[in-house]
């Protein structure tokens, strides 16, 4: 009797193969004795010391949970060896099957259906020789006088007010209804900004930009309640809202102004000695900021590079859930570079208010860079990791161990080791491309050319 | 009991125990639990009509069980009774 499992590949659309995969009778029934043996061994029924109970008399008993996880066990077994026999690279789980369908019989064998979604095949271009310009960053005396004012704000003391003004913060009761009179979200204690000057009008409200924010929120005290309507974003992590009208009700318990700390104060709390001092440390801090900045030009261009220079054609299914993994790649990408919390959320909110194009660009770019790191043998090492989220920790001011909490918690870990796998990638194809320095202008100049 | 009673109330269920296992394995006798007041007769018809096979004998226990000092007095349980039934020829029953 042959043992081993017979298996059909059928492609069922671009990067899609649907799997017939029939696991033999004697594998069958050699699994389910094999099962109802170990279990007899080890099941105490009343009446029967422990392994003394009947064989037949456990299989009636336990039989069909025991057939259950046979079966279970068997279709993994099977899949996983398809999919190395194959050769197949998969992305995301299968699905589509008819496993939920059929069942072990003795006797008979097991035979199922599985699609699955494969890593799409193409050609990559040459990592050789790129061109590459590099941005030649200062940190000068305003940009260091632009941060302290951060600082200033940041340390700064809240000013109750009574009626809103650009620039003051509202907290209060927010809630979002969509079309059909279902709630998105209720929270108690929510903030919106009312929109400075500089924003013409726009701002965001439960994680939504909207453009006309201002116009519609209109003049507003503390009791007060108004309504946003807006369209929601594509790529919105929650289905319900893509693409939906959303009506966003504000009621305001609270008006506050930041007044801006005086720097003599914010020198003190931070136990320095001088301006001058306070000054030099967040030169530092910066100059680390723009390595960091001109490397990330450089890892742009390289991705426009390979974007331009590849074509895939993307599975459909995944593209959809990668879709809401890149808004956490993005995240963690801002955050790497030490973007501050609240910008952060808005950028997030534009980016989900981008069109799905974005989303397959991402996507594109995932497989691309696995590629890349594919043929270039990178590796990511748990020291790196550790290095990684150490480096977040400086920027957040945070301990590192909570960063490494928070990265945990929010399943982001996986992200962060991406990451570091891509930038790594890229920082291998940078070594061996052709780098012309420029000033900052001018890189500015040619990378809006450039698009 | 009374006559003409249902075989389903004279037979309450097949004993599985390591003891009635071998039993049934070594020597083809099959154990039940019975009405305490069934007669030999009465479970040998039920036995036949349940499982349409021929008794060549049975043999009957009642068990005592221990008695138990609760807070309101002592707890009697009811007496049970075992039968254990001897097939004819190659009569089978499936238990499993």
């Amino acid at each position: 009797m042959s043992t081993t499992n017979k298996v059909n590949v059928i492609d069922a659309g671009p990067n899609l193969k649907k799997l017939t995969i029939e696991v033999p009778a004697a594998v069958v029934e050699e699994k389910l004795k094999t099962s109802i043996d170990m279990l007899t061994s080890q099941v105490t029924l009343p009446g029967f010391r422990q392994g003394r109970a009947p064989r037949q008399y456990v299989e009636k008993k336990f039989g069909a949970n025991v057939r259950r996880d046979a079966k279970a066990e068997l279709a993994s077994k099977a899949f996983q060896d398809a999919v190395a026999d194959l050769k197949l690279k998969i992305v995301g789980d299968p699905s589509g099957g008819n496993l939920d369908k059929v069942d072990l019989q003795d006797g008979k064998p097991f035979s199922f259906e599985v699609e699955v979604e494969i890593l799409p095949e193409f050609e990559l271009p040459s990592l050789e020789g790129i061109e590459i310009k590099k941005p030649m960053l200062e940190v000068t005396e305003d940009v260091v006088n632009e941060e302290i004012k951060k600082i200033c704000i940041n340390e700064g003391a809240l000013e109750s007010r009574d009626a809103a003004e650009a620039g003051d913060y509202l907290t209060g009761h927010a809630k979002m209804v969509g079309p059909k009179g279902e709630t998105f979200y209720d929270l108690q204690g929510a903030v919106v900004q009312k929109p400075s000057k500089d924003k013409n009008g726009k701002g965001m409200i439960l994680g939504i930009m909207v453009e006309d924010f201002d116009k519609q929120m209109a003049k507003a005290g503390v009791g007060d309640e108004f309504t946003i309507k807006a369209k929601g974003p594509e790529q919105h992590e929650v289905e319900g809202i893509r693409n939906a009208d959303l009506t966003m009700t504000f009621k305001i318990d609270r008006i506050d102004r930041i007044i801006a700390a005086k720097i003599e104060d914010v020198v003190k709390a931070f136990g320095l000695e001088s301006e001058q001092q306070m000054k030099d440390a967040i030169k530092q801090r910066l100059g680390v900021n723009v390595q960091i900045q001109q490397q990330s030009a450089m890892h742009s261009q390289v991705a426009k590079y390979l974007a331009d220079t590849t074509k895939v054609d993307l599975p459909a299914r995944v593209t959809a859930q990668q879709a809401a993994r890149t808004l956490e790649r993005r995240r963690l990408e801002l955050m790497y570079r030490g973007i501050e919390p609240h910008k952060i959320e808005e950028h997030m909110a534009e980016l989900r208010a981008a069109s799905s194009v974005a989303a397959q660009r991402d996507l594109k770019m995932f497989f691309v860079m696995f590629r890349v790191a594919e043929q270039l043998n990178t590796q990511v090492t748990q020291q790196e990791v550790n290095q990684r989220i150490t480096q977040m920790a400086m920027q957040r001011n945070v301990r590192p161990d909570q960063m490494a909490q928070e990265l945990r918690r929010t399943n982001q870990v996986n992200a962060l080791v991406t990451q570091i796998r891509d930038h790594k990638s890229m920082d291998a194809i940078i070594a061996k491309a052709k780098i012309s320095e420029m000033k900052a202008e001018e890189f500015n100049e040619w990378a809006k050319k450039q698009g | 009991m009374p006559a003409n009673v249902e075989a389903n109330y004279v037979i309450h269920r097949p004993l599985l125990s390591e003891k009635s296992t071998y039993a049934l394995n070594e020597q083809k006798r099959y154990t039940f639990v019975v009405d305490a007041r069934a007669t030999k007769t009465e479970i040998k018809a039920a036995i036949e009509k349940l499982y349409k096979v021929r008794v060549q004998d049975v043999n009957t226990i009642r068990e005592k069980h221990k008695s138990k000092q609760v807070k309101f007095g002592l707890m009697i349980p009811a007496e049970t009774k075992k039968a254990i039934i001897k097939l004819q020829g190659d009569d089978t029953i499936e238990l499993f």
